[in-house]
């Protein structure tokens, strides 16, 4: 067995020495990947298109982006205020259709932070994918596609270890776990 | 045709594409995703060793980087992007090389080999064999401090160039050349050093 | 890279690989314990009946037979089996390494029992992975899901026998009923919006996404409780994107020197009559 081990081994190396000899300015066919494999990635894309399809539903491009929501305090309030009046009317009811994805823009004012990310109950809680963007003025910001007629739980992450809950929405939660996260609906 | 001018070509293809898709065009999207789900998928792959994590992670990738491109931001590639979110998904579940699952799928395949000579390089038994020295591989690597991990994941196992390396990493090209470079001498010692049964031991 | 053989050897290769490792994995499996093969079994019985109870008959009608099962509750063990057995082998994945044997082994626990009560095994790994993800100490997590599986086992109790909410569906439910009751709203309430989402089929993320508001309004008013609020707005006349103008108007009614009680009467008459939030907003504020 020892010496197959060496024969596997070798051919390893070999491999990397069959990748290193495409030269570094040239990508590999994923055929000739180690770990390629030619249908599975297709399929995938199968998959995920059927899930972004049922976020999407029935509308066009247009559509999401009117319904913007800020995330100031004052502009939660003007919101809702602006949808109570129009509530009944027939604009309002065309373009709010169910299950259609909203743009969420997540705001947090906080000039002295390095680095702010949105960690939240529908990316798994995870404090390294969704990163926000600071602008001039201080304030950080990320857009995020959320379907609609649901609310979610969300944290602020600062410098990447201080979980911080939205100054800006209604009221915090006790999250159970020593902290308190937002929540917002859709 | 000229490596750099393919390059270029497929860079800028990539961003307005990308550009469309924000607008909410889910064929374009598409588009996209083809382009990418080969190479996303042997990442995960290559980092999960299970085929079924790695399509659920793989698919989970391109789900949410749909879902955040609404800020996306041309000036970055896209591609580095859903990368990043790949990392992002399989970080978590970067297991030790022993679990149950890849044993049995080791010991198949060296029982496949079994009994046959290297050197036959065509049928199932070389493919069996390059399975197991992929494994090998992943083995290696998974050793790798994280510096020299990720480059040589998205160079040797997604197969990017060394340009869309650096920008998947937020790096100089220079810097990743030589993590490239320092990785592959380590993963040469790891894997060429027969005296010791288990490489995984040495250079941790 | 040398040129790869065709497929089709490639697609043999891999059957081989996979048929194996298939039968590695079963293998595995039978170790865990006896129920676990009965369901097993049983999953193989069309009609889903244990292997081990069957006598004359094979039927699973439930009344005609003396001591046997009804083919839903052995199907309802068989998914939860399953669903154990997945669990656990996502729980060793996710938290590889001896130095958390403890931990996972208490994780393990606690899953088994909430999963056997017909928990949302999606529910538990949320929050695991929520816990993970914020770097709690193992001992706060523990506590956490302890706190957590308790109240699970309560609403799975409230949903025994029910379809709703669907298996792709209930980890949000579950999740949402943690928050409220964590954050103050009562189990009256809770129960109360579980019936009657359960009874008319409601859509669970809109029923979550009630109970979140009711969590939110509590905890404006310093977890005094939210009296009936979820249900009020399930029930209303509400699109879930105004629940969140909703709580707002709790705070600044608590901010105003609003009681809760005072809040709750006020929704009740309004929202809870069909009215909109401007006529709450007029109750409170005048």
């Amino acid at each position: 067995m020892d010496s197959r081990r060496e024969e596997i081994r070798k051919l390893a190396l070999r491999m990397l020495d069959e990748r290193d000899g495409l030269g570094g300015s040239s990508p590999v066919p994923p055929e000739a990947l180690p770990f390629g494999d030619d249908e599975a990635g297709r399929a995938v894309v199968g998959r995920a298109m059927a899930a972004v399809r049922s976020m999407a539903g029935a509308a066009s491009g247009s559509e999401g982006r009117a319904a913007k929501l800020r995330g100031s305090r004052i502009a939660w309030l003007a919101a809702a205020a602006a949808l109570v009046a129009v509530a009944s009317s027939a604009l309002t009811l065309a373009f709010v259709r169910r299950g259609s994805p909203a743009e969420v823009r997540f705001v947090l004012e906080a000039p002295d932070a390095t680095s702010v990310w949105l960690a939240a109950d529908f990316n798994d809680w995870s404090p390294s994918e969704y990163e926000l963007e600071k602008a001039p003025d201080g304030t950080w910001s990320i857009t995020v596609r959320l379907r609609r007629g649901a609310s979610y739980s969300y944290n602020f992450v600062i410098d990447g270890e201080r979980w911080v809950a939205d100054p800006a929405a209604p009221s915090g939660l006790d999250d159970g776990l020593g902290g308190v996260c937002s929540s917002l609906s859709l | 045709m000229n490596p750099c001018y393919f390059l270029l070509a497929m860079r800028v293809d990539d961003e307005t594409l990308a550009a469309r898709a924000k607008d909410g065009d889910e064929r374009t999207f598409e588009e996209l995703a083809l382009r990418y789900s080969d190479r996303l998928y042997a990442f995960c792959r290559a980092r999960l060793g299970s085929e079924n994590d790695a399509k659920d992670s793989t698919q989970d990738a391109l789900v949410r980087a749909y879902r955040s491109l609404p800020s996306y931001d041309s000036s970055k590639t896209w591609f580095a992007r859903v990368f990043s979110i790949a990392a992002n998904r399989v970080k978590s579940r970067y297991a030790a090389a022993s679990s149950a699952e890849r044993l049995a799928v080791r010991a198949a395949a060296e029982r496949a080999i079994a009994d046959e000579a290297v050197a036959d390089v065509s049928g199932p038994e070389a493919e069996a064999l390059r399975a197991l020295a992929a494994e090998e591989l992943r083995s290696a690597v998974a050793g790798l401090p994280a510096s020299l991990r990720s480059p040589v994941e998205l160079y040797y196992f997604a197969g990017l160039d060394v340009a869309s390396t650096a920008a998947a990493l937020g790096l100089g090209i220079e810097a990743v050349k030589s993590r490239l470079l320092r990785a592959r001498r380590r993963l040469g010692r790891i894997l060429g050093d027969t005296a010791q049964p288990d490489g995984r031991k040495k250079g941790m | 890279m040398a040129k790869r053989p065709t497929s089709a050897p490639r697609i043999v290769a891999a059957a081989i690989l996979l048929a194996i490792g298939v039968g590695a994995f079963a293998q595995g499996g039978q170790g865990s314990g006896g129920q676990s093969d009965q369901a097993a079994q049983g999953k193989e019985q069309p009609d889903g009946t244990p292997a081990a109870a069957a006598s004359a008959s094979a039927s699973g009608r439930a009344g005609a037979d003396t001591g046997e099962r009804p083919s839903s509750e052995a199907r309802g063990e068989a998914t939860r089996a399953r669903a154990e057995l997945e669990f656990m082998r996502w729980l060793d994945s996710y938290m590889p390494g001896g130095e958390l044997e403890t931990t996972r082994a208490r994780l393990r626990e606690m899953a088994a029992v909430a999963i056997e009560a017909g928990v949302s095994a999606d529910a538990i790994k949320a929050r695991i992975r929520e816990a993970v993800a914020k770097r709690v100490s193992a001992e706060t997590m523990l506590r956490a899901i302890e706190e957590d599986a308790l109240r699970w086992r309560w609403v799975a109790r409230l949903l025994d026998g029910s379809d709703w909410p669907p298996d792709d569906r209930a980890a949000e439910l579950y999740l949402a009923v943690s928050t409220a009751l964590r954050n103050g709203v009562g189990e009256g309430p809770v129960a109360g919006l579980v019936s009657w989402a359960k009874g008319t089929n409601a859509d669970p993320a809109k029923a979550g996404a009630a109970l979140a508001a009711a969590a939110s309004i509590s905890a404006a008013f310093r977890g005094a409780g939210a009296g009936d609020a979820a249900l009020t707005l399930l029930r209303s006349r509400l699109r879930v994107r105004q629940y969140s103008a909703a709580v707002e108007l709790a705070v600044r009614a608590r901010e105003a020197g609003v009681t809760p009680e005072r809040f709750m009467e006020a929704l009740e008459a309004t929202l809870g009559r069909g009215g909109s939030l401007r006529d709450l907003e007029r109750a409170l504020f005048g």
